[in-house]
């Protein structure tokens, strides 16, 4: 069962190893050229691709002729133009047409100095001269190419510079942005405490309305001061039901308020009959009401029910007082059920005469 | 450059005859510098190396230009002169250097050497002497006959595959066949061998 276990591949790469040892020499650049132009004959070719399938370098000769076939065909492959210039230069340094101007001329004039010898000193100094002159263009030529070297070494240098300033750009920016990420991370970290505290905070004030809500159940009555209201607790708590103060231009005052809050009501001087509008804010949770309006000392000078869906919104009652005087005045509201009355709110009014402009 | 796209034919048909022999041969050097540049750069060379490379490449370019007479493709003329030069100058470095590396220690052209003799595999090759200690003689013999008995190109597709660790287009461009073909050599290939040699061997996938 062990011989169950030998891997395939494994196997089948040792028995390639072995056979590749024993497959010849390599096939060789013609061959595989050869054999990328598909002018081999059947026979070399079977031969060849057996040699290839054992053979890893020659193999790999082949696909660097491809690619290079494929690169050629592409024309020019992408890549810093001042290495190809630098190579250019250089190569162009050492190619023969760059001394060709000189190399003629010298040979010209040992011809000229050999035909004519007679005038052999006019000759050598002829040909001193052209060696002269040859080395001058010479000296020319190498500084010109000096002076192209040293530009394309500029050119490099520049383009290297400004790689270099890409570079550090991107690096302040990542750094930059690093720096937010880290005062965001150091932010949430701070901000459970934040939390905790807002909960703590909210707890603390959810304690002591509950404390005072309780205390306020146990004492319903009206308040002890002369402007202090206090209001019934399911007022306070639940916010409903809301009472609306109609007619009054001051938006704030759209809403009666309570907590002992002093709601204005301002009526013309010579009016002496005040009509206060009253609706519901919010669905009514008592089939009827009671409406009170007492003065400040307490004296019930006008009462009256009405049923609950009767103060509803627009089609809320009113409350129609003759001979009221500016002053205050506290409205109190119970809902009424059948076996219970139960104070919902008080509110404090301020009768006032509107100013005459 | 107004030439750069020019085909080859009538740059060499001015390097040879007609004015401007410079400028034709700048136009030459620049398309075929990056494809060479990558050729050397793949046999392991440095950039600075490259460059010299390439130099040395276009100066025997030019030196033969006049005998080449375009009996080959002029890439491949400049290939073989490349790897050539690549050849040379693996000689002259020091081995050491590249010792690790994948580039050819035989002469410029890759005639004498057997392979396992010239350094193996670049990939996934190994070493014959560990591998006798994997398979024994009964094995080997199963395993020769299942293999003896593939069909040619499903045998190579095999080697190429396992021995050499190549993909489908890289077989492919070798057998010359197409990737797809390679797939269901080596599927059946794998089918076949699994029916024959399923009692002594295991992991199938090729």
């Amino acid at each position: 069962m062990d011989e169950k276990r030998t891997d395939l591949r494994a196997a089948l790469r040792e028995l390639a190893a072995e056979e590749a040892a024993e497959i010849g020499p390599h096939a060789g650049l013609k061959r595989l050229i050869a054999y990328r132009r598909d002018s081999l004959s059947v026979a070399e070719r079977e031969a060849l691709q057996e040699h290839l399938s054992l053979c890893p370098k020659c193999a790999e000769r082949l696909l660097e002729l491809r690619d290079f076939e494929a690169a050629s065909a592409q024309g020019n492959a992408a890549g810093p133009e001042s290495f190809r210039q630098e190579a250019w230069e250089s190569l162009a340094w050492r190619l023969p047409w760059k001394v060709s101007a000189i190399r003629p001329i010298a040979g010209a004039a040992r011809r000229e100095v050999a035909r004519r010898r007679p005038h052999l000193a006019y000759g050598a100094t002829a040909a001193l001269l052209l060696a002269v002159v040859g080395l001058a263009v010479w000296t020319a030529v190498t500084a010109q190419q000096a002076r192209q070297r040293l530009a394309r070494l500029e050119q490099r240098l520049e383009e290297r510079e400004e790689a270099l300033a890409a570079a550090r750009r991107s690096l302040a920016e990542a750094e930059r942005q690093l720096t937010t990420a880290r005062r965001h991370i150091q932010d949430l970290e701070k901000r459970p405490e934040q939390t905790a505290g807002r909960m703590a905070a909210l707890e603390t004030r959810v304690a002591e309305l509950t404390s005072a809500l309780e205390e306020l159940r146990r004492t319903p009555q009206a308040p002890q001061g002369r402007d202090r209201l206090v209001v019934a607790s399911q007022i306070e708590v639940s916010v409903a039901p809301r009472f609306a103060l109609r007619g009054q231009e001051d938006s704030e005052s759209g809403f009666l308020r309570g907590g002992g809050a002093v709601n204005h009501v301002r009526i013309p001087p010579q009016a002496d009959r005040f009509t206060v509008a009253l609706s519901l804010a919010d669905d009514p949770v008592y089939g009827e009401y009671r409406l009170e309006l007492m003065d400040r000392d307490g004296q019930v000078l006008w009462t009256g029910r009405r049923p609950g869906k009767a103060l509803l919104g627009d089609a809320g009652t009113s409350v129609s007082i003759d001979g009221l005087r500016p002053g205050p005045y506290r409205l109190r509201i119970e809902g009424l059920h059948p076996d219970r009355t139960e104070l919902l709110a008080e509110y404090v009014l301020a009768v006032e005469h509107q100013e005459i402009r | 450059m107004s030439r750069q796209g020019e085909p080859i034919e009538a740059i060499f048909q001015r390097l040879h005859h007609g004015p401007g022999h410079e400028e034709s041969f700048r136009i030459l050097f620049n398309r075929f510098y990056w494809p060479l540049f990558r050729f050397f750069e793949h046999r392991g060379f440095s950039t600075e190396e490259c460059q010299d490379l390439i130099q040395e490449t276009f100066l025997r370019v030019y030196r033969g230009i006049k005998a080449f007479r375009g009996e080959a493709r002029w890439e491949h003329w400049l290939f073989r002169i490349a790897a050539n030069t690549a050849s040379k100058a693996v000689r002259h470095h020091a081995a050491a250097r590249r010792a690790g590396r994948e580039v050819p220690l035989e002469g410029e052209e890759v005639v004498d050497a057997p392979p396992a003799a010239a350094g193996g595999s670049p990939r996934g090759a190994e070493a014959p002497a560990p591998l006798r200690q994997l398979l024994g003689k009964e094995m080997r013999e199963i395993l020769t006959q299942a293999i003896a008995g593939l069909p040619a190109q499903m045998r190579r597709c095999v080697r190429l595959r396992v021995f050499q660790d190549l993909d489908y287009d890289e077989i492919a461009e070798i057998l010359q066949i197409s990737p797809s073909t390679v797939k269901v050599q080596l599927f059946k290939a794998r089918k076949r061998l699994q029916m024959e040699l399923g009692n002594s061997f295991e992991d199938f996938d090729l």
